[in-house]
């Protein structure tokens, strides 16, 4: 896993045009923004209007204010919820009664509501509980407004190199950042992984990314801080109307249309299961054909839009145990969305900071080929290449009749190759830990011994009647860290050093160890009869990171 | 009009090229030498996959590439499945990525068992990709007997444009989004054209052959529902359509195979004796190495490979074919959930 370079060199001036927008806007900048979402989001409907028969600006605004009432109605009520209420009451009352010119002004309001939300703003509030509760030193270090003081803050307090390994071509990615708006598109594996994007970006002098995150972020005080401050904005996934939708489009849309880098965790959720992604939710990412085409179609002078595919491989996770019963819970339906997990308890993220300051649990962060918006790689000049390395000219792409078009139908397609070239990068940048492959090894084992037992059987199995020789995992481990070594040479997977190079009794006992630091003795234990688990939905939510490689089946 | 290209110069091909030329569209087709090139522009006649018919005027052959990348916006290609992965490395090298590129071919590539437009996809950078299928004997086309076919791609602009540009009194075309579905159905009715080409032969009569079509039928989407394409597809030209004409012509050199064989002629023989390829032969071993890898059954397969390849007879096959278990007529209409029934696959 080469590093191409840390930046130190002061490659961050290299940071061109684009990197100069920064994420925070000047107040002009946010008006512009704010009226131009609203405006085209109520185009976009009265555009639908035209191109149906049965759609009415009527029908568009009863259908919101029915989503609307039905997710209140089931929400536990804040002082926000209240008042959303109150303005949903009052657009009911309203919109049956007026003419079609009128809908459109509610419709502009409602765009106007949905905009200010995502957009976010500082909260002195939420700035006050957080400081309220955090230690002496991060209080002094929330005191300060800039993100990148306490970015440097947390950069000292922790041994980046060590705790979080951050590998990929940097300066490639540096080089591109100048001379193009960049979409990161990470693997989702915690809500901690926008902190530590943030953490591995600053380390690595690579420029800021601003980003969606999910409403349930901001019901941590100490994250919520941060979100705000580093250009994040609000995206309540529970809100499934077509205005939400397509004002929080137009949103990112304009963000990169005025060159902000933009990060999507294309996953659209946290990894449920523990396996790394494989389906994407590409609506936002889909903004970027349509960006490269508008920039194309203004002559801008740097049109282009790189995908940066980022994996994430955490050897512990700070929600699994959340993670993987709504997994389990929930299976098939992604959209279920935990509002309250392991994540909003402030003395679980420390406890889980504090592992990782220890060293007992290590990130890796592997940033992989850039691509183009069509799924091509692209050299360090900005070229696209083909699959045998050919140049290729990516405007042919969005051209017809001679010029570049906006294509719907045809950028769908387009996004949809990018959604598979993003995948092929997970699964090859994928990092095996040794909890990964021992938690893999271990449940292959237990598995063995009930054959007759399907899954749910199985992860219901727990406690020292269920144990399994020591020798049988070493076993089925030293077979499993065969194959996967080579995988990595063909090119198939990423392995942590102690994958790659430690025999199978030394990544056993240190996954032992990582596992008892953080999830209190239950995932794998030694008894008398070997090997066994207080806790198999946790054991089967580590080994998943290893799952659709195929390793499940005998060579 | 605007010139279309087609790729290769043997029967389906210089159908197609006739075809288009024929409304009156210029068409550059690449033959792989310059000789044949020559030999066709002299002559308007492909003597050796068409002989005896004339075709269109507006047809120019040629053996350079880069001209048909050049000059073309919607390519066909259409070039045996054993050579077409090298001719589109070949193409790769010209096309910029604004072409639209059609696969006529039904095949499979043995050690990849990836089909045609996923090597267009491989060794080109075009994206807007499609794959024509369908009853489609080139013999009939190019005589100008009615017929139809499917256009699949993912691409609004790929199935309109081969719709604008082959429609025609003699041909209509319909659009699916399915693209593996509907080049899955070309190649797999290659394999049940042998196991017709067998029942004709040994007259087992009429019941039989459309017992074995509908059967045939079933297998296939089952398949192909498991490999991610919906089964409904099959009901299409390129599914239903495709394997009823291949199953039941004597055109088709599968069924000629099986006809051969039940008359007592050698696998090799029988090959041999047709000539050209029988992509049939080929599907079976490939498609019975995937179908036990994903734990799909598919028992007429079974049973030709057990005859053609595991030195079974023929009457211990039949037997064992009438003796497999009888599930629900229909699988995809027995789903659970469904005001159907509750049924179960029979995988």
């Amino acid at each position: 896993m080469p590093d191409s370079g840390d930046g130190a060199d002061g490659t961050g001036s290299e940071r061109g045009r684009k990197a100069e927008i920064g994420l925070r806007l000047t107040r002009e900048q946010r008006e512009h923004v704010r009226r131009e979402v609203i405006r085209r989001t109520v185009e976009d409907h009265k555009e639908m209007v035209r191109n149906s028969r049965d759609l009415s600006l009527e029908v568009i605004i009863n259908d919101a204010v029915y989503q609307e009432h039905e997710r209140l109605r089931g929400a536990k009520r804040g002082k926000e919820d209240r008042e959303q209420l109150r303005f949903w009451n009052q657009v009911g009352r309203e919109f049956p009664r007026v003419s079609e010119e009128e809908r459109e002004r509610i419709l502009e309001r409602i765009a106007g509501m949905y905009v200010d939300e995502i957009m976010g703003y500082f909260n002195p509030v939420v700035h006050k509980v957080a400081a309220k509760i955090l230690p002496w030193g991060l209080k002094a270090m929330l005191s300060r407004f800039s993100p990148a003081a306490w970015l440097k803050y947390l950069g000292t307090r922790l041994n980046l190199e060590e705790n979080i390994i951050i590998s990929g071509p940097l300066d490639h990615i540096r080089r591109l950042a100048g001379r193009a708006t960049l979409i990161m598109t990470p693997t989702h594996v915690s809500n901690l992984d926008s902190v530590v994007i943030g953490l591995g970006l600053y380390q690595k002098r690579l420029p800021p990314f601003t980003y969606g995150a999910g409403l349930n972020l901001f019901s941590n005080p100490v994250i919520s801080f941060f979100m705000n401050n580093l250009g994040a904005y609000k995206v309540d996934r529970r809100k499934q109307n077509g205005i939400y939708k397509n004002a929080l489009k137009h949103y990112a849309t304009l963000s990169m249309e005025m060159g902000q880098h933009n990060l999507f965790f294309p996953g659209g959720t946290r990894s449920r299961s523990g396996e790394v992604e494989q389906k994407l939710k590409l609506g936002l990412l889909g903004c970027g054909v349509n960006v490269y085409v508008s920039n194309l179609l203004a002559d801008k002078p740097d049109p282009d839009l790189f995908v940066i595919p980022c994996t994430l491989s955490c050897g512990l996770v700070l929600e699994a145990q959340s993670l993987i019963e709504d997994h389990l819970k929930e299976t098939g339906k992604s959209r279920y969305i935990r509002t309250r997990s392991d994540f909003s308890r402030p003395m679980r993220v420390l406890k889980f900071w504090r592992n990782l300051q220890s060293m007992n649990s290590r990130i890796h962060m592997h940033f992989g080929e850039p691509l183009d918006l069509f799924g091509n790689r692209v050299d360090e000049d900005g070229v696209s290449r083909d699959s045998h390395g050919r140049p290729v000219d990516r405007r042919k792409y969005v051209e017809t009749a001679g010029g570049p078009r906006h294509h719907p139908q045809r950028d769908q397609e387009y996004t949809r190759e990018l959604g598979r070239s993003i995948l092929k990068a997970f699964r090859r940048d994928n990092v095996a830990m040794s909890t990964h492959a021992s938690a893999f090894a271990a449940f292959t084992a237990m598995r063995r011994r009930s054959p007759q037992y399907d899954l749910y059987r199985i992860l219901r199995t727990a406690g020292p009647e269920h144990a399994v020789p020591l020798a049988d995992i070493h076993a089925e481990l030293a077979a499993l860290l065969e194959r996967l070594r080579v995988m990595e040479s063909r090119g198939e997977i990423l392995l942590a050093d102690d994958v790659r190079e430690a025999g199978a009794g030394e990544v056993f006992a240190k996954a032992m160890v990582h596992f008892a630091s953080f999830h209190d003795g239950e995932v794998l234990l030694r008894g008398s009869g070997g090997i066994y688990t207080e806790n198999m939905k946790l054991l089967y939510y580590y080994r998943n990171r290893l799952d659709h490689y195929g390793l499940d089946k005998k060579e | 009009m605007e010139t279309i290209g087609i790729i290769g110069g043997g029967s389906f091909g210089s159908a197609l090229a006739d075809m288009i030329g024929t409304k009156g569209h210029p068409v550059l087709q690449w033959f792989r030498t310059g000789e044949g090139a020559d030999r066709f522009n002299a002559s308007l006649e492909n003597a050796k996959y068409l002989p005896g018919i004339s075709l269109s005027a507006n047809i120019i052959a040629t053996a350079d590439l880069e001209r048909v990348a050049r000059h073309c916006k919607l390519i066909i290609v259409s070039v045996p499945s054993q050579h077409f992965r090298q001719v589109a490395g070949m193409l790769g090298d010209w096309v910029d990525g604004s072409q639209l590129l059609v696969s006529t071919t039904k095949g499979i590539e043995a050690h990849s068992f990836k089909l045609m437009t996923e090597v267009l996809r491989e060794e080109t950078c075009c994206l807007k990709i499609g794959a024509l299928s369908g009853p489609n004997l080139a013999k009939e086309i190019a005589a100008k007997k009615p017929s139809g076919s499917v256009i699949a791609s993912r691409y609004e602009e790929v199935t309109q444009k081969v719709q604008e540009v082959l429609s025609g009194p003699y041909f209509r075309v319909y659009s699916n989004t399915d693209v593996y579905g509907v080049e899955l159905g070309g190649v797999l009715k290659n394999v049940y054209a042998i196991a017709t080409g067998l029942v004709a032969s040994l007259k087992m009569g009429d019941n039989t052959i459309g017992m074995i079509i509908t059967r045939a039928l079933a297998e296939m989407s089952r398949f192909a529902e498991r490999m991610g394409s919906n089964p409904l597809t099959f009901l299409g030209l390129a599914g239903v359509g495709d394997l009823v004409t291949t199953c039941t012509s004597p055109l088709s050199r599968n069924y000629r195979v099986g006809l051969m064989i039940g008359q007592g002629s050698s696998l090799e023989a029988a090959v041999a004796a047709i000539g050209e390829v029988a992509e049939g032969v080929n599907t079976i071993r490939i498609v019975k190495e995937k179908a036990a890898q994903i734990g799909i059954r598919m028992h007429i397969l079974e049973g030709l490979h057990a005859l053609l390849f595991e030195g079974r007879d023929l009457p211990a096959v039949i037997k064992q074919l009438m003796n497999v278990p009888q599930m629900e007529d229909v699988e995809f209409a027995y789903r659970p959930g469904t005001n159907a029934g509750a049924g179960s696959n029979p995988a």
